[in-house]
């Protein structure tokens, strides 16, 4: 982020002259013009009003006698977490007792309890299942550059995907358009309550986010057109260039907003010399506010020299990178990586699909977590997104059995705090602190264990998931349909002679 | 068995592996002594031993104390580890695909034909392909890599994933079991409808048998237009006259029932491939004894043939008695079987019955059960040597044996972990200054 805000600052700069017109108008009882009001922000407010907005029960309850996995200290033995309001409100080592009044007390030894999960990389509801034709809105592939679009206008709420990923533990997820364009959209960053709306899904309070790609996908889909780019440096060319004309545009709105409060605040300045507002042109809009730190910035981006490229970029225009995204390559460049503060969302061990894929190794994210680099395991898949625990567990064993010096804390952290990092809200979720937000999974066993069931996930303290009550499912799509026919207990993992 | 030398591509970057790779050196009889042994055809055995005949068979299996070790015998002291036959994969295209995205190196498919029963994956098979030893850190020692297009697809092959530093793999059989894809793709290809698949299956085998009866009149073409050529018509008439298993590509619950009443009709032997919804019909499978090959990781309704997905089938229809494989489906992360066959146990699978679905039960279904598939006394001492639960995350593979000789573990990426476990010729970067690049 930018220490400044040219937004905020302007914002209360236009505040303050409006105060001092109204103090200028009652010296001068014979102008009884109105106070004039400049536009006092950018870019232009296109939010649009909630229709869709939902009640969250909370559920305040005290998980008593668990394993707590914080992810800020060390891990408490029989801890208590109690929840209450949607926050942690206390996290203790010791029995919190008395319970407070209207609290449920769930009994949780021998569980396991860490913040929700947060996976930074999703397709669910823009690539929703069942995979029709008709369904498949990820990719507005019609230009390189679509900055205008934003995934959250993609998002079909009733994917069955996404209560599956909640059953894996996951709280909340970015969702983001996909890597066939340079620059593919906005991204939005959804909690996982059930939702009419993609709105109503929303994280509040968490920034949007940019998708950016990288390498073969988008010169694949517009060379094969014949267009451009077709080649590596025509995906730089053109990425200049758009960034460069969000300059112009951030420069017109910033002479128009400067031309806007000097005429505010002249009380000669004739009604006819209001400066005129600049075009809306909603693509680079979303631009400015990628300039202004306002919007962060994912890249999709395999390879170690062009994740460089960039970075260049990126210090060209003046703006940042928040996660390199699959970024196989990322260990070869671990140390610049962790001196500009770029954060990585990889997988474990997806590799070999495509030539910029196959110098994956097991090993990415703790290499670079030992560089002091923000490690992330994300999921990019409908299916892996149900057991991040199980990604995060499996490049935390490689590299411990290489020899490299990771903890249980950092490979939970891959699958928590990091990608709230990522994400923006690493204030509000991601660890298990007081004061943030009652987004808790509990875990059957240990959840690096292959075995660990999600037996309870809270968002914002509601008890979404319960798996002991066998959930019946969200998605409008599955209503009725054959997992509503047959329910089963199954035997429980230990039967069957585990070794 | 053939020794597979072929050599159809020999990237550079293979070369530094060779010297690592190469571990086995001469045979001699190994003893791997008081380790839990999962024989899988018989008992668990606390403390067990196993003796690797230099033959590359099993030569005792037992109770430590009560199996005669050899006195030249090299001595493996497994105190605490777990020993289960090696993992078997039963569909993959491992060796098949270099890249996926790469084309020239994507060779699991026939083109684009309907019927291609004559083609063999084994000769797609490339011994050399660095993917394979990324593969063995996963336990797995065996793999089926199965044909890919078409509706008739043709053979798959059953490889081992021995090398000797060169070749990372060898095809044990060539003709191992057809592939035949039902549902709604393959109905879209060939017919246009559920029913026109099954209507163009019977007209194919109605021509099966009337070439093997007519192949003279065929040769001097005078014949009726048959649905496929003679190669196809061969390799099918093979299918029936050797009862080869044939793999039935089908989700849906419909799909399979219809499978199995066609195979009846034919005199197929069929196994479920997929089977999202099998568990439905989990209860015919078992009486016919029909295998399902699953993977449990699959449980979304991808499409309107996969409805029913779920992540206990695999458990569903082991509790009803059918016959339960699992599979990755995977080209390049066969390594991830013991995943899989972890999650099957979590969603309720017993996990003896999930260690047997990667070993004996994929065995059994391809008739590889007579070598493969468990640890028995004359079987082939392909083994693994794991440092607990063979499916839990934090579980490694301490040693891999095929053929009982020791088999590396190395490959590309422990290769480029080494390369850049430090990082060389590195100065500080230009610091992170967002104002100083600004324009």
């Amino acid at each position: 982020m930018k220490s400044a805000r040219p937004s905020i600052l302007l914002l209360c700069a236009a505040a303050l002259a409006v105060t001092a017109c109204k103090a200028t108008d009652a010296s001068k009882p014979d102008t009884d013009r109105t106070p004039r009001e400049a536009p006092t922000s950018w870019p232009p407010n296109s939010a649009a009003r909630d229709l869709t907005p939902t009640t969250v029960p909370h559920h305040d309850v005290l998980l008593r006698g668990a394993t707590v996995l914080t992810g800020s200290g060390d891990p408490i033995q029989g801890g208590d977490v109690l929840l209450r309001g949607g926050l942690i409100e206390q996290v203790s080592a010791t029995p919190i007792d008395p319970v407070p009044e209207g609290v449920e007390v769930i009994d949780a030894a021998g569980k396991f309890i860490t913040a929700g999960l947060i996976d930074t990389h999703s397709h669910l509801g823009v690539y929703p299942t069942p995979h029709v034709a008709a369904h498949a809105d990820g990719n507005e592939m019609t230009s390189p550059t679509t900055p205008d679009v934003d995934a959250v206008h993609s998002v079909w709420p009733q994917d069955p995907g996404f209560q599956r990923a909640l059953a894996g533990g996951v709280t909340t997820l970015q969702i983001l358009p996909g890597s066939a364009n340079l620059i593919g959209g906005r991204a939005a960053t959804l909690q996982l309550h059930p939702g009419i709306s993609a709105e109503a899904m929303r994280f509040p309070t968490a920034p949007i986010g940019l998708k950016m790609a990288c390498g073969e996908n988008p010169k694949r889909v517009y060379g094969g057109r014949g267009a451009r780019p077709s080649t590596r440096m025509g995906n730089m060319a053109v990425w200049r260039a758009t960034f460069a004309k969000a300059k112009e545009t951030e420069r017109a709105w910033d002479e128009y907003l400067e031309a806007s409060k000097k005429w505010a605040e002249d009380p000669n300045a004739a009604e006819a010399d209001k400066p005129k507002e600049p075009k809306r042109d909603l693509a680079m809009e979303t631009l400015v506010g990628v300039l202004r730190g306002d919007i962060l910035v994912h890249v999709h981006c395999y390879r170690a020299d062009e994740m460089i490229q960039v970075l260049q970029l990126a210090d060209e225009f003046g703006f940042e990178i928040r996660s390199f995204h699959h970024a196989v390559e990322a260990y070869k460049i671990r140390d610049i990586l962790a001196d500009w503060d770029v954060s990585v969302s990889t997988w474990a061990d997806w590799w070999g699909f495509k030539i910029e894929a196959h110098d994956a190794i097991l090993y990415n994210a703790a290499l670079l977590d030992q560089a002091g680099a923000r490690a992330i395991i994300h999921s990019d898949s409908a299916l892996d997104i149900q057991r991040l625990n199980q990604e995060a567990a499996k490049a935390y064993w490689a590299a411990k059995h290489a020899g490299i010096p990771v903890t249980e804390n950092d490979a939970l952290a891959w699958i928590t705090s990091n990608p709230a990092w990522a994400l923006g809200i690493q204030d509000v979720t991601g660890t298990l602190e007081p004061g943030k937000r009652a987004d808790v999974t509990v875990w059957s066993e240990h959840p690096l264990s292959v075995y660990a069931q999600a037996d309870l996930v809270f968002v914002e303290g509601a008890l979404e998931f319960d798996r002991a009550s066998n959930p019946t499912p969200w998605s409008d799509f599955e209503a009725g349909h054959l997992h509503e026919t047959r329910t089963v207990t199954p035997p429980t993992p230990r039967d069957g002679g585990k070794p | 068995m053939k020794r597979w030398t072929q050599r159809t591509c020999a990237p550079l970057l293979l070369t530094s592996l060779l010297i690592i790779a190469t571990t086995s050196s001469a045979s001699a009889d190994t003893a791997i002594e008081h380790a839990t042994l999962h024989t899988i055809s018989g008992d668990v055995i606390e403390d067990g031993t196993i003796v690797l005949d230099d033959d590359g068979t099993i030569a005792a299996v037992g109770k430590s104390g009560s199996v005669t070790i050899p006195a030249d015998a090299a001595r493996v002291d497994a105190t605490g580890k777990v020993v289960t036959p090696g993992l078997i994969d039963a569909h993959t295209s491992l060796g098949l695909i270099e890249i996926w995205a790469v084309e020239a190196s994507r060779h699991h498919t026939s083109g684009t034909e309907k019927i291609n029963a004559a083609f063999e994956a084994a000769e797609s098979f490339d011994p050399n392909s660095a993917v394979i030893p990324i593969q063995r850190p996963g336990g797995v020692t065996d793999v089926i890599i199965a044909p890919g297009s078409g509706v008739v697809k043709g053979w798959s092959a059953h490889v081992e994933l021995d090398g000797d530093g060169i070749d990372f793999g060898r095809v044990v059989s060539e003709t191992l079991a057809q592939y035949i894809q039902v549902g709604a793709g393959a109905a879209r290809s060939l017919g246009g409808s559920r029913g026109a698949l099954f209507g163009a299956l019977r007209d194919l085998f109605e021509d099966v048998a009337f070439y093997q009866k007519n192949k003279k009149l065929v040769d001097e073409g005078r014949t009726r237009e048959l649905e496929a050529s003679p190669r196809a018509l061969d390799a099918l008439g093979v299918v029936i006259a050797e009862k080869k298993p044939v793999v039935f590509g089908a989700d849906k619950a419909s799909d399979i029932r219809w499978v199995l009443k066609f195979s009846e009709e034919q005199g197929l032997t069929p196994i479920i491939l997929g089977g999202a919804e099998a568990w439905i019909v989990a209860d015919e499978l078992a009486r016919k004894k029909v295998p399902v090959i699953a993977n449990p990781i699959r449980n979304l309704p991808t499409g309107f043939d996969t409805l029913g997905a779920r992540a206990d089938n695999a458990a569903l229809l082991h509790a009803a008695g059918a016959p339960v494989i699992l599979s990755t489906f995977e080209s390049h992360n066969v390594r991830r079987l013991r995943q899989v066959a972890g999650n099957a146990v979590r969603a309720g699978l017993p996990h003896d019955a999930a260690l047997r679905a990667v070993t004996l039960g994929a065995a059994e279904a391809f008739g590889l059960q007579g070598t493969h598939g468990s640890l028995e006394k004359g079987k082939v001492a392909n083994l693994v040597i794991w440092s607990g639960d063979p499916f839990e995350m934090a579980t490694r593979v301490e040693a891999m044996y095929i053929r009982g000789e020791a088999t590396s573990l190395e490959n590309r990426q422990r290769v480029l972990l080494e390369r850049y476990r430090q990082l060389e010729r590195r100065a500080k970067p230009a610091p992170r200054d967002p104002e100083g690049a600004k324009q």
